[in-house]
């Protein structure tokens, strides 16, 4: 079973660039939007979500916030896909909640792919 | 000289000679005419002798005839007694002229002849008697008569002799009367001027005689008046001691009339045993002439007739007279003068007493200059011995004089001498000696004439001094003292007011009159409130009565109103001063702060300017950065998709062009992260969050990330201590820069090796340094310093070769220095480079090259520093951080408080090993709180070490500082005073475990 990613990315330079590397591997499906996430995370239940923070209007880390907010979804592994890549910035997402964090540009597609495969472990 | 005597003695020698002269002349002119005389005497006189013989013999002629004739017997008696009468007769001629020899001759042959004729006639008368008559008798008368005849022709010759020699003297008479009187006329004026002469020398002398006599009366009378009026008895006694004569002041003194005394033996008049002895001592001199009681004036006891004793003085004489030796002696009562002198004396020596034991030095000199007399007062104060004193001229006084004033004292100005000089007496003049010593004595000197010269001048004056150094020194401290006093209030730039307990202005100091614009002359008097801007009023009456009472009220603020409207905020605090438990006066130091209040709100501005710029700064990079990545995202990330040519349908050099892009965007990446990472850097916004670093696990990260980057051949290797003590340091920073520095050293060796090695102290394990040492190209001397700046590379074309972005050592330097170490680099071209992290430096030696040799003090010292533990107070939240990572670098332990309220409560708790604090704080200043410290028993012990930007300005007003250390703190100066502050707390330490 090919696990599913909900990817939240407004770039589609980015979202393309995503599914280029990982539609291999999952079944991506993309939201714009925070809000357009939510509920659609709600409703399709991907097994991971790879969540840009730089999101308009709602953006990354009030989605993330909803989610573990919301009982069903809190356990949901979120990593951080961003371009906030100045030094401290992964410890803050870490600390913000988020599971993982990979910065952009996605210089080794690796860094991705490890991301990813570790929380899908379980 | 011919003494009176002398010149008599010739005048009569002169006489006697003129005398004899004349007697000579006149005997032997006399003698001439008594010899003419006598010739012509003795001629009558022949001529009588002549005429008596021829007389008698005719007499005798015719008497015989006639009795031849007659027979008449009375012619023969007749007869015979002529004949008797011949020889007389003939005798006599020959007498007369025994003279004349020649007439003496025929007298001679005279005699024959009459003794034939004198026998003729016998035999005639002879014959007449027998008978015979006639012729017979004829005849013999005739025989008688020629032998007559013969007689008278001898006779005749005689007298014819006699005639011719009277008329030869008679012609000399006459020759000689007629000198006659020209000598009897020159004897006679000789003999007169002997006379007047002789006359004229007795007058005189008997003058002298007069006039000696005269004067021997006189003495006479005088030596008798002396005698009886003298105030001295005067007694005389032989030499058995028989007393011959008294006079009238022994007869009172000794109680005897001179009647009765007289004859009595002398030792009546002295008492035993003396009186005994008496008799002894006279005899004993009597017979050895052992005169040494002669002519010398004695003491001895003398006796009254009452049998009272006193004492007398006693010169005696000798006087021989007329063989006989008699002995005065002069005697005077002294009793009274003994009695008078004793007491003197005694008198004398209470004053000396006196005098030695006052406290005053005292001495006394002479208008010669001479001391003659000084205490020991005089000696102590001056530091002079008696005999450098007394008997020495001023001159040679061993100690010199100076006036109040300190400038030297001339001879002649010196009070004795001005005293000598004008005979007035000196008084309170202030001296200073400078002693033997060297000591300086100052001396209040009194100087008074004692003694005075018969011309009115001064003989001696006494000079009294005492020492008043003590009094002179203590004046000079005081005056000193309130000089430094105001020096102080007027260097102060507070501003310090003093009142009474009414309100009323007593002093301002300089500082308040410049504040405010108003002389002190114009405030003093006036109610402090005057000054008072009105609507700080109630609050500083509260506090006015609050410090009368007793309280200090430190914080107080008030705003004064400055002479031209300005209001002058001051801030500061305020006391009381009590005497006898009254409040006497309120002191208040009040410090300035309208610009202090002004600067803060300027600075406050710029800071909140500073900080919205920041913050805008910040979203900008932020945002920036993001907007950057966004796209080179898709650049790499596509550029990444199509290298995998998964449709297996590119040519190599596409792919080779899309490798290209890849590189190059990450190398942009890069760029961009190091840019953004320096501005953050740069910004200040990057935080070090020092914790507790495990080097070894740090070095191993970094060696993981960097594996691979090398050349192939480059070894890669690490020495880290197996035991090593963590540092102080944010790891993940710490991480960067060794990844940076292992990065460059791979770059730039293209053969040999790489070494990360870590030194530590091998005692404690504490890391010394971290060191990445590479073979590499190495950096130029000239460049060396360069490298750390941002894009300078040691070479524009190393970047071509090499690649970088010139910014990794620039960053990771400043890192280093956030976390409060020290990057360095030894390089040397060609031969590689070592990046050297020194966490501790040991007494200047690079870390890493000689830790074994640390000394032993050192190493102590730093054993004290790291146990220690210091607290920062700082109301700066920047300059707190620094200075405690400052300190913590060193080796304390560092805790932190933001206020003084804050550090004080932290003191208390934590009781830290030393305090440092910020002097201009908000709320409880550095000095209110370093007050408090020293107030509060358990802080007390604790030094406060002032860390400020203004520590060295106006550290002076910080009573209590331990230390004091200027902003931006030295590294060094740090170590020491934390090195010294710590040694006492490590020892405190100790002593407390004990």
């Amino acid at each position: 079973v090919t696990p599913r990613l909900a990817l939240v990315e407004d770039n589609a330079d980015n979202r393309l660039l995503v599914h280029a590397l990982l539609d291999d591997r999952y079944a991506v499906t993309d939201y714009e939007t925070g809000a357009a996430a939510l509920a659609g995370i709600a409703a399709s239940r991907p097994d991971l979500v790879l969540l840009d923070v730089s999101l308009p209007e709602l953006d990354g880390t009030e989605v993330l916030r909803r989610l573990r907010a919301d009982q069903v979804l809190a356990g949901l592994p979120v990593v951080a896909l961003t371009a906030h890549a100045m030094a401290g910035d992964r410890e803050k997402y870490i600390a913000l909640g988020f599971d993982d964090y990979v910065a952009k540009p996605i210089v080794d597609e690796q860094l991705l792919f490890d991301a990813i495969a570790r929380h899908l472990g379980g | 000289m011919l003494t009176p005597r002398q010149k008599t003695n010739a005048g009569f020698t002169v006489a006697l000679l003129a005398f004899l002269v004349i007697g000579a002349a006149s005997y032997a002119f006399i003698d001439r005419l008594v010899g003419v005389s006598v010739a012509v005497g003795r001629l009558g006189e022949v001529n009588a002798a002549l005429d008596g013989l021829t007389g008698r013999i005719a007499e005798a002629e015719a008497r015989s005839r006639a009795y031849v004739l007659t027979g008449d017997v009375r012619q023969l008696a007749l007869h015979r007694s002529i004949v008797e009468q011949l020889p007389g007769a003939l005798q006599r001629l020959d007498s007369a002229v025994a003279d004349d020899p020649a007439r003496a001759a025929l007298a001679r042959r005279l005699g024959p002849f009459l003794q034939r004729r004198i026998a003729h006639f016998a035999a005639t008368l002879a014959a007449r008697e027998g008978g015979a008559r006639g012729p017979e008798i004829a005849g013999l008368v005739a025989e008688g008569v020629a032998l007559t005849d013969s007689l008278r022709a001898v006779t005749r010759l005689l007298a014819v002799s006699r005639e011719r020699q009277l008329g030869a003297r008679i012609a000399e008479s006459e020759i000689r009367y007629g000198w006659a009187p020209e000598v009897i006329l020159i004897a006679t004026l000789a003999g007169l001027v002997i006379v007047v002469l002789a006359m004229v020398a007795v007058n005189r002398d008997f003058a002298a005689r007069a006039r000696a006599a005269a004067a021997l009366r006189e003495a006479e009378e005088r030596s008798r008046v002396v005698f009886n009026t003298v105030v001295d008895g005067i007694i005389a006694i032989d030499e058995h001691g028989v007393i011959e004569a008294m006079n009238p002041a022994a007869e009172r003194l000794f109680g005897w009339r001179e009647a009765e005394a007289r004859g009595r033996n002398v030792s009546v008049l002295m008492p035993e045993p003396i009186a005994a002895e008496h008799g002894g001592y006279l005899a004993r001199y009597l017979a050895t002439g052992d005169a040494h009681v002669i002519g010398r004036t004695r003491e001895v006891a003398g006796l009254r007739r009452d049998g009272t004793s006193f004492t007398m003085e006693l010169a005696l004489g000798e006087v021989r007279l007329e063989g006989r030796r008699l002995f005065t002696g002069i005697v005077r009562d002294v009793s009274e003068r003994r009695a008078l002198e004793a007491g003197l004396r005694g008198s004398e020596e209470r004053y000396r007493a006196v005098v030695e034991g006052l406290g005053e030095g005292v001495f006394v000199q002479e208008a010669s200059g001479n001391i003659v007399e000084a205490n020991a007062a005089a000696q102590r104060i001056l530091g002079v011995s008696r005999e450098e004193l007394v008997g020495r001229h001023m001159s040679e006084a061993p100690w010199r004089t100076l006036r109040e004033d300190g400038s030297p004292l001339p001879p002649e100005e010196r009070p004795a001498t001005v005293c000598l000089r004008t005979g007035k007496p000196v008084r309170n003049a202030v001296i200073g000696a400078l002693r033997p010593d060297g000591r300086l004595a100052w001396l209040l000197v009194n100087v008074r004439p004692m003694t005075w010269a018969p011309d009115g001048s001064p003989a001696a004056v006494v000079s009294s001094f005492a020492d008043i150094s003590r009094r002179k020194e203590a004046e000079v401290a005081v005056r000193e003292n309130q000089a430094r006093l105001q020096d102080f209030l007027d260097a102060a730039h507070d501003l310090i007011v003093s009142t009474g307990t009414d309100g009323r202005l007593q002093y301002v100091n300089r500082a308040w009159e410049a504040a405010l614009g108003i002389r002190a002359v114009d405030a003093l008097g006036r109610n402090l409130f005057e000054f008072l801007e009105p609507a700080c009023h109630d609050r500083i009456r509260a506090a006015f009565r609050r410090v009368v009472a007793g309280e200090t009220v430190g914080d107080l603020e008030a705003t004064f109103l400055a002479h031209d409207g300005r209001r002058v905020t001051v801030l500061g605090s305020s006391n009381c001063r009590f005497e006898e438990g009254r409040p006497v006066a309120t002191r208040s130091v009040f410090r300035d702060v309208s610009e202090i209040a002004r600067t803060q709100e300027a600075l406050k501005r710029a800071r909140d300017e500073a900080e919205r710029a920041n913050r805008a700064k910040s979203a900008f990079l932020a945002n920036m950065s993001h907007e950057l990545r966004t796209p080179l995202n898709s650049v790499i990330g596509f550029a990444g998709v199509l290298l995998k040519n998964r449709a297996g349908n590119l040519r190599p050099e596409d792919t080779e062009f899309l490798s290209r892009i890849n590189e190059n965007g990450k190398h942009l990446l890069g760029l961009i992260n190091s840019i953004l990472d320096l501005s953050k850097v740069e910004a200040g916004k990057v935080e070090v969050e020092i914790g507790v670093v495990e080097l070894p696990r740090v070095v191993d990260e970094a060696l993981a990330l960097v594996a691979g980057q090398g050349r192939p051949g480059v070894r890669v290797a690490s020495e880290v201590p197996a035991s090593l003590a963590p540092v102080a340091g944010d790891a993940g920073k710490l991480k960067q820069v060794v990844v940076n520095l292992l990065g460059n050293a791979l770059k730039f060796t293209e053969a040999g090796s790489v070494t990360v090695r870590v030194a530590a102290d091998p005692a404690t394990g504490e890391p010394l340094c971290l060191e990445v040492r590479d073979t590499g190209i190495g950096i130029p001397a000239d460049r060396q310093a360069a490298i750390f700046e941002a894009f300078q590379q040691a070479d524009t074309s190393t970047a071509r070769r090499f690649g970088g972005t010139g910014l990794g050592l620039t960053i990771s330097k400043t890192l280093v220095e956030l976390m409060g170490y020290r990057l360095e680099v030894e390089s040397e071209e060609g031969r590689g480079s070592v990046f050297r992290v020194v966490f501790r430096a040991v007494s200047g030696v690079p870390a890493a090259a000689a830790p074994a040799e640390a000394p032993q003090g050192a190493e102590q010292e730093d054993a004290d520093l790291r146990g220690g533990l210091v607290l920062v107070i700082d109301d700066d939240a920047d300059a707190r951080e620094l200075l405690s990572r400052q300190i913590a670098d060193l080796g304390p332990r560092t805790i932190t408080a933001a206020s003084g309220g804050e550090g004080l409560r932290l003191a208390r708790t934590e009781r830290p090993d030393v305090v440092t604090v910020d002097l201009l704080m908000p709320g409880l200043t550095g000095w209110d709180v370093v007050r408090t410290m020293r107030a509060d028993p358990d802080l007390r012990d604790i030094p406060a070490v002032v860390v400020s930007v203004v520590a060295r300005e106006r550290g002076a007003t910080v009573p209590g500082a331990a230390d004091l250390l200027n902003k931006p703190v030295d590294r060094e100066e740090l170590l020491t005073a934390l090195r010294r502050h710590l040694r006492g707390a490590a020892r405190r330490r100790a002593a407390r475990e004990k």
